[in-house]
């Protein structure tokens, strides 16, 4: 790991203990929650995008984007070593997992305020010409993270950012 | 890149184990397509048409670079573009922009119907 992937992990390990604390200590809105869900989840993927030890040619990586980068190397032996290293067996689990948790961790990337189209976001009311909602006071329905999907994302996401050290050169 | 390969590397054949693999994995997509014009030598251009990528309010279109296999004879790097399938239709239209440098001469599509195939890989 090289000290400008330190930096942005340092960064998603901070976002991320927040997010926790928040989940754990309850009566926290949603809107909290997915923030720092949402940032760390970019963060973690910025860490890994530069393992080049050069700038990432972009502004915004996804998570979905990342996981699928790391579940699909071409190289069996490391697509193994990183489906082991997320707690699966094969890889071949660790691309069912991305795939079933997907359509979640799409609306999770999709709620940064740049990408959600005036529409709900965590951060500000919307709509912006004529604010009627504010993200408090809103559900996120789209983004439970207490079910069985909601749950092994976050399983996901917490091995992404305790274990980066052991993909970070991957 | 400063690394000095010995090996050739056969863009075409990666560029389809990709998307092939990005197909499976991600349910969003529906369709990628691959656009070599204007690539570097070891440069792989995807455009992948995702259902479920939001659109970015300024209309701009960002690919994403991953640098692969740093340092090894297969270093090279895989240049995924997501867009919408309204963006895809705009941009054969002419009425949206492909990034900087990326060319629709000579792209052809990955069918996902090929997705389903156990892909070839390395260490076997």
């Amino acid at each position: 790991m090289n000290d400008f992937q330190k930096i942005w992990w340092k960064q998603a390990q901070s976002d991320f203990e927040i997010l926790q604390r928040f989940r754990s200590q309850g009566g926290v809105s949603p809107c909290h929650v997915l923030h720092y869900l949402q940032m760390c989840t970019e963060k973690i993927a910025k860490a890994y995008a530069w393992r080049g030890n050069r700038p990432p040619g972009f502004t915004h990586l996804g998570f979905v984007g990342f996981l699928k980068l790391l579940a699909n190397q071409h190289s069996r032996l490391k697509r193994e070593k990183i489906a082991s290293i997320f707690g699966y067996k094969r890889s071949n689990e660790f691309q069912g997992r991305i795939h079933s948790t997907a359509p979640l961790s799409h609306a999770i990337e999709r709620l940064a305020p740049a990408l959600a189209k005036d529409g709900p976001n965590p951060e500000y009311p919307w709509p912006h010409a004529a604010p009627l909602y504010a993200p408090v006071a809103f559900e996120f329905a789209d983004c439970n993270l207490e079910n069985s999907t909601g749950r092994e994302l976050m399983r996901i996401v917490g091995s992404a950012i305790s274990r980066f050290p052991e993909y970070a050169n991957i | 890149m400063s690394t000095v390969h010995s090996t050739t590397f056969d863009k075409v054949s990666w560029a389809q184990w990709y998307a092939q693999q990005h197909l499976k994995t991600d349910p969003g997509i529906t369709a990628v397509y691959y656009l070599p014009t204007g690539a570097g030598e070891r440069d792989i251009r995807l455009v992948e048409v995702n259902t479920m990528i939001g659109e970015r309010l300024d209309d701009r279109l960002e690919p994403i670079d991953f640098g692969i296999d740093f340092g090894e004879e297969t270093e090279h790097r895989l240049v995924v573009l997501d867009v919408s399938s309204n963006q895809w239709a705009r941009i054969l239209k002419k009425e949206m922009p492909l990034p900087s440098g990326w060319s629709l001469d000579q792209w052809f599509e990955f069918s996902p119907s090929s997705a389903s195939k156990e892909a070839d890989d390395s260490d076997e």
